[in-house]
């Protein structure tokens, strides 16, 4: 029963803390998986059957589609993670892992991978009525870059769920945020239809390099074509993952 | 290897926006290998003080050593050397009560044939087996509690701060618990630092205590020491069935004479009067007035009074 009894190393390795720290956050699925899956598919659903009703031409089925599964990576990974991350923050959650063994780095890339994860079953939704109903096809290189996009995202969801200082402040903020990103930057309506405040925005967002790799890869573009686009999606991840932990507040001052 | 478990100099905290200190200046030793009270009212500081110890809480100014790492310089290995219970409860609502022991004791380097022995002996020990695949999100306070506790035993961590543990546990788990901390310690030599509200059981388990009154340390030293301080009195407590005003008057007239709660009547003498004092108020209370009288030695509770100045569980 006593430590001498079960000798252990101090700590574990790196990717064993990721795994059980990924681990233990995707246990929630247990209590929530339904929800999970029905409401962060609903709305992007909602969204392109209305999209489908309203444009006719192909064009606008590409959009439609490629628009509702970055609003399905949106709500789900950015979305809901922020909100996830403030109603921690309210419950003191991160002090269980500040107390383990757990780095700050490596506790934010298990929450933006569970962001992903998370994302999945959600994305495939649209992903197969977007192949089955209006013949947008789903390309290995669309797949990496909704993956890339799904990162992207999470990381920002996770950023804004730390700088929060509750869960209402993280709702509120996420949800204004996922507007902005969403409805003003060419998700769903062509860069050159939007107003020029809102072009010149559209640089500094996600959402709008995942929305063009996979307008580019659903009418069958590469990696020669695609490339500015993933690059920028992993930028994003990357930078996020970085910067994030410096915002998490693991000691409270 | 350093003889101390901690060492704490001049260690301030301001929270932001407070006015006064939350701990002023506090000089502490815990030498390695005691079991260490941490005691004080509500609002003293003491929550703060191991918060701090345990790296999760930025101190103003100050120094701590833990096990001779700097605490202040290198947050991160502190949780390779404690393992620490805050007071609330575990927000891990999906988990299973022995998943959040096995996770704990991986994440603190156990393979997964130790944890799973070690979360099993502890489970068995506290009797609760039968919790084992329950989910902590349908399990009652206590329950919860109690699984953030044995995680907190998983692994090899030289240091325990335990903050308030036998908050909503009931009495066979307290029971249960300050024999495993009292077992634990003399069979491994873990430095146990308690916070309690409980001086009874923290008098029957710890080696050593420091007393926390409004941000600084008001006492400190063996429980013994702390006993001696209040030495040179003996309380008379009487309990009073119906009291009439003139044994009110009666007692209250006596030097230093308070009443504890409503019935209860305190009464601090010096030991070679005690005997008299309490022979008088015998006599001279009402017929049927008494319902229990009791001459006892100092405890933690007179300390405690002594030196803050108020009952246990008052606030500052």
């Amino acid at each position: 029963m006593f430590d001498s009894d079960t000798p252990g190393r101090c700590q574990a390795s790196a990717t064993s803390v990721f795994g059980l720290v990924l681990i233990s956050e995707l246990f929630r699925i247990r209590l929530e998986w339904f929800w999970y899956l029905v409401q962060r598919s609903f709305v992007p659903l909602a969204s392109l059957a209305f999209l489908y009703y309203l444009w006719d031409d192909p064009r606008s089925a590409q959009f439609a589609v490629t628009g509702s599964l970055v609003n399905t990576m949106t709500t789900s990974a950015m979305l809901s993670l922020g909100q996830y991350l403030g109603h921690m923050k309210d419950n003191n959650a991160f002090e269980h892992y500040a107390a383990l063994p757990v780095s700050r780095t490596t506790f934010v890339a298990a929450l933006a991978t569970r962001g992903v994860l998370l994302t999945l079953p959600s994305l495939l939704t649209v992903a197969l009525i977007g192949r089955w109903a209006l013949d947008i096809p789903l390309t290995p290189i669309g797949l990496v870059s909704l993956l890339l996009g799904a990162y992207a995202m999470s990381g920002l969801g996770a950023f804004m769920g730390f700088w929060s200082k509750d869960a209402q402040t993280a709702s509120l903020s996420t949800q204004v945020l996922a507007t902005v990103i969403i409805y003003l930057s060419p998700v769903y309506i062509p860069l050159e239809q939007l107003p020029a405040l809102f072009r010149w925005t559209s640089v500094l967002i996600p959402t709008t390099y995942a929305a063009s790799a996979l307008r580019l890869s659903t009418a069958g573009a590469g990696l020669t074509a695609l490339w500015p686009d993933l690059l920028a999606l992993l930028g994003f991840a990357m930078v996020s993952l970085f910067l994030v932990p410096l915002r998490l507040p693991w000691r409270q001052a | 290897m350093s003889k101390l478990a901690c060492e704490i100099r001049s260690l301030t905290k301001i929270y932001r926006g407070a006015t006064s200190p939350a701990n002023r200046e506090i000089d502490l030793d815990v030498p390695a290998g005691v079991i260490y009270g941490v005691l004080g009212p509500n609002g003293a500081g003491k929550t703060t003080l191991v918060r701090q110890l345990a790296g999760l809480l930025e101190p103003t100014s100050g120094s701590i050593h833990l096990l001779g790492v700097d605490v202040r310089a290198e947050p991160g290995r502190v949780p390779l050397l404690l393992g620490y219970f805050g007071q609330r409860l575990l927000a891990l609502n999906a988990h299973r009560f022995e998943e959040v022991l096995r996770i704990t004791g991986l994440l603190r380097g156990q393979s997964v044939a130790q944890a799973r022995r070690q979360a099993g002996l502890l489970m068995e020990y506290f009797g609760v087996t039968e919790l084992a695949r329950n989910l902590l999100g349908r399990m009652s306070g206590g329950e919860r509690r109690l699984a953030g506790l044995l995680a907190t035993f998983m692994g090899d961590r030289r240091v325990l701060i335990l903050d308030e543990p036998t908050n909503d546990l009931d009495p066979l788990r307290r029971q249960q618990l300050w024999s495993y901390l009292h077992e634990r310690n003399s069979r491994t030599g873990t430095t146990i630092i308690v916070v309690s509200h409980n001086l009874l059981e923290v008098e029957l388990v710890a080696h050593q205590a420091v007393l926390i009154d409004r941000g600084v340390v008001a006492a400190c030293g063996t429980i013994g020491d702390l006993k001696r301080s209040v030495a040179g009195w003996v309380r008379i407590e009487l309990r009073l069935k119906q009291e009439q005003a003139e044994d009110r008057e009666l007692i209250a007239g006596l030097p230093n004479a308070r009443l504890a709660r409503p019935g209860l009547w305190v009464i601090p003498a010096a030991p070679a009067a005690a005997p008299d004092l309490l022979g008088m108020v015998l006599n001279r209370l009402s017929p049927g007035a008494l319902d229990d009288f009791r001459l006892v030695t100092p405890s933690l509770d007179d300390v405690y009074l002594h030196f803050t100045g108020r009952e246990v569980g008052q606030h500052v």
